[in-house]
């Protein structure tokens, strides 16, 4: 058993997880309670970035327990006209939120952060994709957040589910906008020198 | 493709100049591919906007040097000064709001044109100077030999009543026109893909025009 393939994931989010195991890693989930408030003036990509390295850092301190080298953070928003749309607070955020997007293009950031346990290497990495809504009306946006999609994710929607029905673009990763860039995450992995043989060769 | 990108760019330009023929397009490129922006660069564009510092630094390099690259996302200054070199090939930074920003632009090797982010409609969760902070900062720009601000950039808050949108550029329009003289403004950036017209109408000497030509709302 290869034991790079062992990582601690500081989030929450089930896509995450899964798509962290859909390319052969097996990862351990610790959560961090880090709050998430942006301060007054902080611009969009600060912000996700300094989330994904205080979640990394949270869980550095936390937890001693287990012989993983590495743990892996993220935090994903969507900005439209500058405005930041995070997880909705209630069905009304997330109505205002699709509203706001609909028949129009914003961008999803997706920040993630490299922390070594022992050494101190890290990295935090963004990426960024524009995604291009089809104009919806109010019916469809009571539909869609009748679905529950909306409430655990930032945006209000989710491209993974019936939310791709409302994306008829994306421009940039797609594993960005559902939260976590596998392409980069593993390409920083790499660079930190945590990967020695990838894909693994036990996967299958 | 190539061909739909090139026939919005067209269609969007013409409504432009049908307009005001001095009215600048500029085109916001952020997030789109070489391929494409190279495409519209062909067919005559010249001014791109960007607005995160890692997607801009990837292009510049791979297009053509004349183009004139105006970065109008909020911007900090810890980003700001990693990407100084990057900066001093901007044509025009639309988005300055803050005086940490002042120093940084001011050493960039370059004389740098620069317009303030104004924001007048107390939407704290966005960028731009509220009104009441704006003279004390116009000032503190004179401070700065290397900085010449030619006017003012806002984003109004978003809505689909186009009366509504139409007042907010008034409203940042009144703003431009008291202080056109004193300040010997030339630049008014209001309008986007949803309500550029309304801004030309308005006064806007530059509009930044995304997902009209790229995509979206066409």
């Amino acid at each position: 058993m290869n034991q790079e393939r062992h990582i601690i994931l500081a989030s929450g989010s089930p896509r995450r997880l899964e798509l962290m195991q859909r390319i052969g890693f097996l990862p351990r989930v610790v959560k961090s309670d880090i709050p998430e408030a942006r301060n007054r003036g902080e611009a969009p990509q600060a912000y996700t970035e300094r989330l994904a390295f205080e979640k990394a850092q949270a869980v550095l301190k936390a937890h001693t327990s287990g012989s993983e080298k590495w743990i892996l953070s993220a935090d994903t928003i969507v900005v439209i006209d500058e405005d930041v749309l995070e997880k909705p607070i209630d069905v009304a955020d997330a109505k205002r939120m699709l509203k706001l997007m609909s028949g129009r293009t914003h961008d999803v950031i997706t920040s993630f952060c490299w922390q070594h346990r022992t050494n101190g290497r890290s990295e935090v990495v963004s990426v960024i994709a524009s995604v291009e809504m089809i104009p919806f009306d109010e019916k469809m946006i009571d539909a869609y957040i009748a679905t529950g999609e909306s409430m655990d994710k930032a945006g209000s929607y989710g491209i993974q589910a019936v939310g791709a029905t409302l994306v008829r673009r994306v421009i940039g990763s797609y594993f960005c906008v559902m939260g976590l860039p596998v392409c980069e995450v593993v390409e920083s992995l790499k660079g930190l020198g945590g990967l020695s043989s990838y894909p693994f060769s036990t996967q299958g | 493709m190539n061909k739909v990108l090139k026939q919005r760019y067209e269609d969007i330009r013409n409504r432009v100049d049908s307009l005001n023929a001095d009215c600048n397009l500029i085109v916001v490129s952020k997030g789109q591919t070489i391929e494409d922006i190279q495409t519209l660069y062909n067919c005559g564009a010249r001014s791109f906007g960007e607005s995160y510092f890692d997607d801009w630094e990837k292009k510049v390099g791979k297009l053509p040097d004349d183009i004139d690259w105006h970065f109008i996302g909020p911007m900090q200054s810890r980003k700001a000064k990693k990407h100084k070199s990057l900066l001093a090939k901007s044509g025009l930074i639309q988005s300055v709001d803050r005086s940490s920003l002042l120093p940084i632009l001011d050493t960039l090797g370059t004389p740098v044109s620069n317009l303030v982010q104004v924001n007048l409609w107390g939407e704290t969760q966005k960028g731009g100077k509220p009104a009441n902070e704006l003279l004390s900062f116009l000032e503190e720009i004179k401070n700065f030999e290397n900085i010449k601000c030619l006017g003012l950039m806002a984003i109004p808050p978003y809505s689909d009543d186009r009366e509504v949108t139409a007042g907010h550029f008034s409203q940042v329009r009144e703003l431009y026109s008291s202080l056109k003289e004193e300040y010997s403004f030339s630049e008014l950036s209001i309008g986007m893909s949803s309500d550029f017209e309304d801004a030309i109408r308005s006064g806007a000497t530059m509009v930044r025009v995304g997902s009209a030509i790229f995509g979206g709302r066409a």
